[in-house]
């Protein structure tokens, strides 16, 4: 099947002079990119089939970690937990995210201006605050919902249990949501209505359009964010911990984290134990790639001049408008209010008149004179803006490459670049930690680490989000360029990347949002002077300073959003003019 | 033609890209002798220092010389050695507010600068370890629990130090291979929320905890094996663990991660009954008001936290005189923030409890043991 597409007529781009200034980039990206993501990839195989070292036993060749890993049955246990709750997770948040993507973007919902940046706060939250935000919301014992419904229907009924697979499906879809939300918002942006169009010309009904039109040429973003979003929930750790501990489900990332926490670190087991995720990964990655050698089938963004236009829902608006509040009530304002209640006490009581007493802003100035903290968020602000803007453009020349050449071999680039996606944190950081100690290029100890960590962690995520909106571009409009002489770089700089804009800004802002929460490689590789602010979150989580904690969330979910509306209204002033 | 072009460029690359990572990876094993060769410039250093104090009664200069230095003059020395050096990098996983404050003390009272990287206790251990395989020493002394400074001794990364002021401590905080000494102790308790349960229905033995009327109330932490461990040794190994076996089987016991969340979720009467909090954050959260009170189940389980002494330090006088401190003078300063020393001279509210300590070596040597016990019973709850 890829065989015949290598043999395939070539692109009308072809080099002129001998070395082209196409190629340098192109080979330089290729180079970078190929770099970061090999790096971990031949430490982590390297690693899953040595011993443990330590000083006094060096490590060795052995497959028993394999043996280990995948003969034991409470693994298959583990496999079954996390595959229902990955799955269930990717379910809930891909609906929820496309269908408040799709009210956002091609309706006529009343107030949808505000909601662009509202939709992403739950993103913004820090993983372990929205779940305990959550604790507090629906547990059976302390729950406000639950104790609310309780007193109003006089019963003892447990009406949520937080600390159940479905809850744990719940927490964790909402909290990923804005990912989809962001993928799919990016696809509906720059996708031409004149089909939705005709179509609604000929009398099918919204519903139709919907499943028939609109859903399928947004398949690429759609399977992208099933992609992502399942091997995030496969990995991610504080959910299951919180929620799922209790009730005693035990997940797939328990194992990798109980292998690395021993001593000697085990990381060769954990190593095992993520390649089932690295082979997924693969998976999906090739079948994305199929999608994308279809070649232009979702492009609609083509030389004819198109506005998206919203669809008109006549009297249902006032039900999607009735969506848009309920969710912004349920999943954004009342854990955001969980979070302000207890960033103004001492330590968390159930809201009452008596705990409304106590109230006071000491948290907030105690964290504003934390040791470090100022530095920290000059720090973090510089590397998650920086690793935001690298990973989008490099991202951005190679899904060009991948989706609009046919170079042999560039669904190999393409798995290359997303398969750090499925590296534990941990195992990551230590890769990176190891290979510039023993390669020493002033690297270590500084900020420049973090950066590179940040870089190869995130850069499957920028590359989706830039895949997504480089298929819908047409070939045409960068062959007209070339035909008017333009050379590749202007095209790149004055066609490409303007009309990527909705899918680049998306991506742009979920970088920068996830690499200021970022953990688990940072508590590794920073040092003392190049400290960031998830090690401060870490720390005030770790030292039980939860009402502490809540404050710097709040203030993180206010600058957060300031930030985010300022990108809005930046990219609304730059690219192509879409009214 | 032009495709084969294009065709090479990719291949090229990549060859390129896997031809670095051969080298790259000949670099790594390279590096793994590395530690070895910075031991042998190390005996190097001792025969200058040997040299030297042929000609006459110096100081030594090195780190194997100053720690087995035991003259009059080691107080002074030290502390004119070490402002000299004017700087100290410490690795710890004491909560940083703390630590910031006992540094700050160093600091005022010698004038030396330090340099503090805080991560978990496993982190700590982890970074240690790399950095050391690739021969780089940034850390002068070490701060963290107990089995992760006993790792790092079997990993040859740290020095005893005959330091005068480890006869002010009591027995137990004295390692016998002495690479590393307890400062502090985390001390397991018990902790209720008052408002859900009674004092006087609170058990004060292990089997009073197995009256069906604690069903559902009681929670752990998640990862306490070692407190696991401890209890079910006290009690001999069958009955401990055939009590811990009728626990989960007759009331349940629910996991908890983490030792902060697990106080306050007491705290907000989320859980009502917990068997393993630290005592220091109980007493905290206590004296801010929170509807909560601990007490002890005895023996109680103390888990210990100490001090060690980098193999290679950067700044060598530094160290001990730090390694000194802790032992000393920070002793009175850590009971006034709430933990548990380890000094006989310093006075504590604990002095009166019944105390077993959790030998960070056994649980290193029985982890596996342990671990897949703790699953077997606590996690499948079989």
């Amino acid at each position: 099947m890829l065989k015949t597409t290598w043999f395939g007529p070539t692109t009308t781009l072809e080099p002129k002079p001998l070395i082209d200034f196409k190629w340098f980039i192109i080979g330089v990206t290729i180079f970078i990119v190929s770099y970061l993501g090999i790096v971990p990839l031949a430490f982590l195989i390297w690693q899953s089939f040595s011993t443990p070292q330590t000083m006094t036993q060096a490590a060795e060749f052995t497959a028993n970690n394999y043996v280990r890993a995948y003969t034991d049955p409470q693994t298959l246990v583990l496999f079954y937990n996390s595959f229902i709750f990955a799955a269930g997770t990717s379910a809930f948040s891909l609906v929820l995210g496309t269908l408040l993507a799709w009210m956002n973007e091609r309706t006529n919902t009343p107030f949808k201006s505000l909601f662009y940046a509202l939709a992403i706060i739950p993103l913004i939250i820090p993983s372990i605050l929205f779940t305990v935000a959550w604790i507090f919301l629906a547990s059976p014992e302390i729950g406000i919902f639950n104790l609310a419904l309780q007193r109003l229907f006089n019963t003892d009924y447990v009406f949520f249990n937080i600390y159940s697979l479905g809850g744990m499906i719940w927490v964790e879809g909402l909290h990923y949501s804005p990912m989809a939300f962001l993928l799919m918002t990016a696809a509906f942006r720059s996708m031409d209505p004149s089909l939705e169009e005709s179509a609604m010309m000929s009398g099918a009904s919204i519903r139709h359009i919907v499943f028939k039109i609109t859903m399928k040429l947004a398949w690429p973003a759609l399977f992208a964010a099933v992609l992502i979003m399942f091997v995030r929930s496969i990995e991610s750790f504080e959910v299951p911990a919180l929620l799922g501990m209790p009730a005693g489900i035990q997940v797939f990332t328990s194992a990798i984290y109980n292998a690395i926490k021993r001593y000697p670190s085990d990381i060769g087991l954990a190593g095992s134990y993520a390649v089932t995720l690295l082979i997924i990964t693969s998976i999906g990655v090739f079948f994305q790639s199929k999608i994308s050698s279809s070649g232009s089938k979702y492009s609609t963004m083509t030389g004819k001049g198109y506005r998206p236009r919203a669809m008109d829902l006549g009297k249902w608006r006032y039900l999607t408008a009735g969506i848009f509040i309920v969710y912004f009530l349920l999943i954004v304002i009342i854990p955001f209010l969980v979070l302000v209640w207890s960033s103004l006490q001492r330590f968390y009581s159930v809201p009452s008149v008596q705990a409304f007493k106590t109230i006071s802003f000491e948290n907030y100035s105690y964290v504003l004179q934390y040791p470090s903290f100022l530095r920290s968020v000059s720090n973090s602000v510089l590397l998650s803006i920086g690793s935001a803007t690298t990973i989008m453009l490099l991202t951005a020349v190679i899904c060009w490459i991948v989706v609009k050449t046919r170079i042999r071999g560039r669904w190999m680039l393409d798995n290359i670049a997303s398969l750090p996606m499925v590296f534990p944190g941990i195992v990551l950081g230590v890769s990176i930690m190891i290979l510039y100690l023993q390669f020493d290029i002033g690297v270590y100890g500084t900020l420049w680490i973090l950066f590179i960590a940040y870089l190869t962690r995130f850069m499957p995520y920028g590359l989706r989000y830039n895949t997504t909106s480089m298929m819908q571009i047409h070939k045409e409009l960068e062959e007209s360029a070339a035909m008017s002489g333009a050379t590749w770089g202007t095209t790149f700089r004055r066609i490409i990347l303007p009309l990527m804009k909705s899918g680049f800004v998306a991506g742009w802002i979920y970088v920068v949002i996830v690499s200021i929460r970022e953990l688990s490689s940072s508590i590794l590789l920073y040092s003392p002077g190049s400290e960031v602010i998830s090690i401060v979150i870490w720390e005030l989580w770790e030292n039980g300073q939860y009402t502490k904690l809540s404050a710097l969330g709040v203030m993180f979910i206010i600058a957060l959003f300031i930030l985010v509306i300022g990108m809005q209204l930046f990219t609304k002033r730059i690219g192509v003019k879409e009214s | 033609m032009r495709r084969t072009a294009k065709r090479t460029s990719v291949v090229s690359m990549l060859m390129a890209i896997i031809l670095m990572m051969s080298i790259l990876a000949a670099c790594g094993n390279g590096g793994n002798a590395e530690p070895a060769s910075s031991a042998s410039s190390g005996t190097e250093t001792k025969t200058d220092t040997a040299n030297g104090a042929a000609a006459g009664p110096a100081f030594p200069t090195d780190i194997d010389g100053l720690v087995a230095y035991e003259g009059d003059d080691r107080k002074e020395k030290l502390i004119e050695a070490a402002k000299k050096e004017g700087n100290l990098s410490l690795y710890t996983s004491m909560a940083l507010e703390d630590m910031e404050k006992v540094a700050a003390k160093f600091e005022e009272m010698y004038g030396i600068k330090v340099q503090i990287w805080r991560a978990g206790s496993e982190n700590v251990l982890q970074r240690i370890v790399t950095e050391a395989q690739a021969g780089r020493f940034d850390y002068d002394v070490v701060e963290t629990n107990g089995p992760e400074l006993e790792a790092l001794h079997r990993e040859q990364l740290l020095i005893p130090v005959k330091s005068p002021y480890l006869s002010d401590l009591i027995p137990e905080a004295i390692t016998p291979h002495g690479g590393w000494t307890a400062t502090r102790l985390n001390i397991f308790v018990q902790a209720y929320n008052t408002s859900k349960l009674k004092k006087e229905d609170i058990p004060t033995t292990w089997e009073g905890l197995l009256d069906p009327k604690f069903k559902g109330l009681i929670a752990v932490e998640a990862e306490d094996i070692d407190w696991f461990a401890g209890v079910i040794k006290e009690l001999g190994e069958e009955e401990g663990t055939k009590f811990f076996r009728d626990l989960v089987a007759t009331n349940g016991i629910s996991l908890r991660k983490g030792h902060t969340l697990l106080t306050e979720l007491v705290a907000s009467g989320e859980v009502p009954y917990a068997l393993t909090v630290y005592n220091y954050k109980a007493e905290q959260l206590k004296n801010d008001g929170a509807p909560l009170d601990w007490y002890a189940i005895e023996p109680a389980i103390a888990r210990a936290n100490g001090v060690g002494v980098a193999k290679n330090p950067k700044n060598p006088a530094a160290a001990v005189l730090f390694y000194d401190f802790m032992i000393n003078e920070a002793q009175a300063f850590l009971a006034e923030i709430d933990f548990v020393p380890t000094s006989n001279k310093v006075d504590s509210s604990l002095n009166d409890m019944d105390i077993r300590f959790v030998d960070a070596g056994i649980i290193l040597d029985e982890f596996d043991k342990w671990e897949a016990l703790w699953q077997e019973i606590i996690m499948e709850k079989k």
